[in-house]
């Protein structure tokens, strides 16, 4: 880029950052959005930047201290941008204070997000295209950086930058209605089942790699202890999302009619849920009083195996029992397909050129492989979201290290998925279908409605944005 | 350049104006009071059910009297009675609906002691409290995801026998005072409320949002000390030349780090000791013992039973109890608040064998014992009312009494280790005559709300209870 474009850019960056400052008000579509290149000569040294980024995050201690150390770092490469992190409770407390953010023109600078979530902010066009920053000829990915920031090889060639991210962690940033990438990957998740090894050691039991089986499972834990719940399973949408896509039913999609999940199909694979659940096989956490976590049954040991995130992996270690660890299983004859979660982080419009680059030069310091890789150890067992963290010595050494701990048997176990991950469609409602197909199942065992009126009520809430 | 440079400045001078035409003063008012002005939130937030009559429990709203402040978020009541009295017979354990304020007790947050002060203050200030759930009609009031704590508002006033419309809702004001921020609110009945008053207090850098530090919390380097003295209470005096009585667990210096050996895991926490002269007689060497809480997280050092490691954390006590909290450990960016690895031995760790008597005593605070051929006793053994916890009383051939305590799903049957001995079975499996048993576990401290101490064993793994038939 020449001198006269990037000049030409700094002054239609001006000209959004006066409308910004001289309404008070983020109405963005009063703005010129238009990105503007980091300029040198007049900025500087990135590393002299100076700026404030307000960054608001969720509660947890362990994540929140792995984040302070992260900032402690960062400072000592960029001692002039102060990180302000604010903890805004939950994700659906995050979204709910963004949302009333956006009108208010109080948003912060960067934000944890999920994407059902970044799709409303970037209908309000509040959310900034990565991809400016990734391109960035001054503080983008740069080839010169690459051994610092993270790199493998590939077919004999060093890639790097977006190349060295995990392909599908990457990709969820751009699946948006809007060309470009509006979220990036932080620290990433997926679920596992966790199951009570003493017990399926005691009688002879072969963990289920299918569901077939994993009924079958159920249908023998029943009789060896009836008292007992064979399988719990947190996340009600995770469930009927993940099968959907593993046996080709529609669920939603982000363009034309956005909920197709009221199908036969659907509702045949909800009956059958409905059946083994009646059988006793399995409860789920919308379909438990109080809404427990299966962890705390299966610590108690009433649960003897279940579907949780990995991301909550603390609260499945025990010394009750040994505890085992393996993939969820997937629908015979279908290949395993499994939801990928935790936080990604998203870049507002809102605030000058100078902390949106500061916020940029943050994401990417956490992004380098090694700090990555100390993120996802230090925290309460997410993933690193590049592929060469997975190969720094920091990170083989803590796998030896825990190898014999449920944390260090997760971490051998999501390796081996990075080819099953996938996203659902994210689209204004997105969040909708995902927490409406969540309660389907409570609402037929629960409410006794059928299925095909419980189809219809989350139907109706998805429509009526509820 | 210099001409397309002036066009587009003078186009810059031009958007304000256009890009404002429909946003009114008025309206950018009102974005402002929606966020940083001072509306009273609370005084807008009514009960509007009448709570005479009714119990928490039955009913999901009800007076009650309080037991214990815990934490910002937590405090202990008692069901009332009809004359006023407490029902000590039914606890209510009540979790603030909508708030997280930062931790004050097992963990250590900065402005987590600020935030307790306040709601206890509110609390013991109270002459009316009323604690509801998130209802729309009376109904059972509602456990959280762990089952033992109630999801409550908790209403207060001053005035004695206050109306239920009198009544403030203590949970919104301690995220007006800025003591947390709003969480879980989604589906709260005062969600809107919640979330004004969130944006109104961090606008307006109330409490934990004034962007300071916390004065009351310890940033500086933990000092260094022996588990010896943090136990017995002492410090080395350089002055006098002896050790004189101090409390660690005083919040102004409880900053500490130690060097100790891994003995005992329990879940993600564990069980350090040190083998060190006693003060009373240099040559003889006494087992000091201390519980590292890590707040569920993987700290790898910590399991590896034999390490030699020095430890910072919070020194503090939970009831009665002596722990370490707040502890770290990095191995990428290590700072002076992480563990170091001094010896990276393993090694099996060997329990002095103690007696009841022995155990009863405040030396063997967390000290992981050995005591053998005890018996359980199911007349004075007891089941938790929630929860699913229990304590067995144990005594020994001599009758010296010792206590059990089992978390819920610990203890398996011996003869089928898949099969558990819960709340309802226990005194059977383990109060059988003639039977006795060795257990190897720490002895922890028990002060109940009364400030009755025992000394209790804490089983951290089933098999370290071993029948002797």
């Amino acid at each position: 880029m020449n001198r006269r474009n990037i000049n030409s850019k700094l002054v239609l960056g001006l000209l959004a950052v006066t409308a910004l400052c001289a309404c008070g008000k983020n109405t963005s579509s009063q703005i010129d959005l238009t990105y503007v290149n980091y300029d040198q000569t007049s900025l500087g040294d990135p590393k002299s930047l100076k700026a404030d980024v307000n960054f608001w995050t969720i509660s947890g201690k362990a994540n929140g201290d792995a984040l302070a150390v992260l900032i402690t770092q960062f400072n000592k490469e960029y001692p002039n941008i102060t990180i302000n992190v604010t903890t805004q409770g939950g994700y659906p407390d995050l979204e709910q204070k963004i949302g009333d953010a956006i009108p208010a023109g109080t948003t912060p600078n960067l934000a944890y997000c999920y994407p059902d979530h970044v799709a409303n902010y970037l209908d309000a066009n509040a959310v900034m295209d990565v991809n400016d920053f990734v391109n960035d000829p001054a503080i983008g990915f740069l080839a010169s950086d690459a051994a610092t920031e993270g790199q493998h090889e590939e077919n004999g060639t060093n890639v790097y930058g977006v190349n060295d991210f995990v392909k599908q962690y990457w990709g969820e940033g751009t699946a948006y209605q809007k060309n470009g990438v509006y979220s990036v990957p932080f620290a990433k998740s997926t679920e596992a089942l966790f199951y009570n090894k003493t017990f399926f050691d005691t009688y002879s039991l072969s963990v289920p790699t299918t569901w077939e089986e994993m009924w079958t499972v159920c249908a023998r834990i029943k009789e060896i202890a009836p008292d007992k719940t064979p399988l719990g399973y947190d996340a009600d949408s995770n469930f009927f999302i993940s099968s959907c896509e593993q046996l080709g039913i529609p669920y939603t999609s982000n363009t034309g009619d956005h909920y197709l999940f009221n199908n036969d199909q659907a509702k045949a694979l909800m009956t059958n849920l409905v059946d083994k659940y009646n059988k006793g096989y399995f409860v789920t956490k919308a379909t438990t009083a109080n809404g427990s976590y299966a962890s705390t049954k299966y610590q108690e040991q009433s649960i003897v195996m279940f579907v949780g995130s990995t991301g909550g992996t603390s609260y499945a270690a025990t010394d009750n029992f040994e505890s085992g660890v393996a993939k969820v299983p997937h629908w015979a004859d279908h290949e395993l397909k499994i939801i990928q979660q935790g936080p990604s982080l998203c870049f507002f419009h809102r605030g000058t050129w100078a902390q949106k680059y500061a916020s940029w030069l943050f994401y990417k310091f956490c992004s380098r492989s090694i700090n990555s890789a100390y993120f996802a150890t230090s925290s309460t067992g997410y993933d690193p979201v590049r592929v060469s963290s997975y190969s720094t010595e920091y990170y083989t050494n803590w796998l030896a290290d825990n190898k014999s701990n449920t944390f260090g048997k997760v971490a051998t176990m999501t390796e081996s998925l990075r080819d099953n991950y996938f996203y659902s469609p994210v689209f204004v409602g997105s969040s909708n279908a995902r927490n409406a197909v969540g309660e389907i199942l409570a609402n037929v065992v629960q409410n006794n409605v059928t299925v095909d009126a419980a189809f219809n009520t989350a139907i109706s809430k998805c429509v009526n944005g509820v | 350049m210099h001409k397309n440079l002036v066009a587009l400045l003078a186009v810059s001078m031009i958007v304000p104006l256009v890009a404002c035409q429909k946003t009114t003063s008025s309206t950018v008012d009102s974005n402002k009071a929606s966020s940083c002005d001072g509306v009273d939130y609370v005084a807008q937030t009514r009960l509007t059910v009448d709570y005479t009559g009714h119990h928490f429990l039955e009913d999901g709203i009800g007076r009650v009297n309080l037991n214990m402040n815990v934490d910002g978020d937590t405090t202990h009541f008692y069901d009332r009675n009809a004359d006023g009295s407490s029902n000590t017979a039914v606890k209510i354990q009540s979790r603030y609906l909508c708030i997280d304020t930062p931790e004050s007790t097992g963990q250590v947050q900065p402005w987590g002691k600020k935030a307790s002060h306040f709601t206890a203050d509110k609390i013991n200030a109270a002459k009316t409290i009323v604690v509801s759930s998130n209802f729309t009609d009376f109904e059972h009031a509602k456990a959280d995801s762990t089952g033992s704590r109630w999801l409550s508002y908790v209403w207060v006033s001053e005035k004695e026998n206050a109306p239920y419309n009198e009544l403030e809702l203590l949970n919104l004001m301690i995220v007006v005072a800025g003591w947390s921020s709003t969480k879980s609110a989604t589906d709260s009945i005062y969600k809107d409320a919640f979330y004004k008053a969130d944006a109104q207090a961090q606008c307006n850098k109330a409490g934990m949002f004034c962007g300071k530090s916390d004065d009351t919390y310890i940033y500086s380097t933990a000092v260094g000390t022996t588990i010896r003295e943090l136990v017995s209470g002492k410090k080395y005096d350089s002055d006098s030349g002896t050790f004189i009585t101090y409390d660690w667990t005083d919040t102004t210096h409880n900053k500490v780090s130690f060097d100790c050996t891994v003995a005992f895991t329990e879940g993600t926490n564990s069980f350090v000791y040190d083998d060190l002269p006693s003060y009373d007689d240099p040559n003889v060497t006494v087992r000091y013992g201390l519980y590292i809480f890590t707040g569920y997280r993987n700290i790898t050092p910590l399991y590896k039973i034999g390490y030699r490691l020095n430890v910072p954390g919070i020194f503090t006590s939970y009831n009665g109890n002596f722990q370490l909290t707040n502890v770290q450990y990095n191995a990428l960016y290590h700072s002076d608040d992480d563990i170091t690895i001094i010896n990276k031995t393993t090694s099996e760790y060997v329990a002095p064998v103690v007696t009841p008597t022995e155990g009863w005593n405040d030396k063997y605070g967390n000290v992981v014992v050995k005591m053998n051929n005890l018996h359980g006793v199911a007349d004075g053994s007891w089941a938790d009312k929630d929860g699913g916890a229990f304590t067995v009383k144990l005594e020994d051939a001599s009758s010296n009494v010792f206590y059990l305590r089992f978390a819920k799903g610990i203890l398996t049957d011996r003869s089928d280790t898949t099969k558990v001995i819960d709340s309802t079975t226990y005194k059977t499996y383990l109060c059988k005559d003639g039977e006795t048993y060795n257990i190897t576990a720490p002895i922890q401290k028990y002060v109940n709300s009364s400030g009755n101490a025992t000394y209790q064993l804490l089983l951290c793994h089933n098999a370290d209870l071993v029948f002797n038939s």
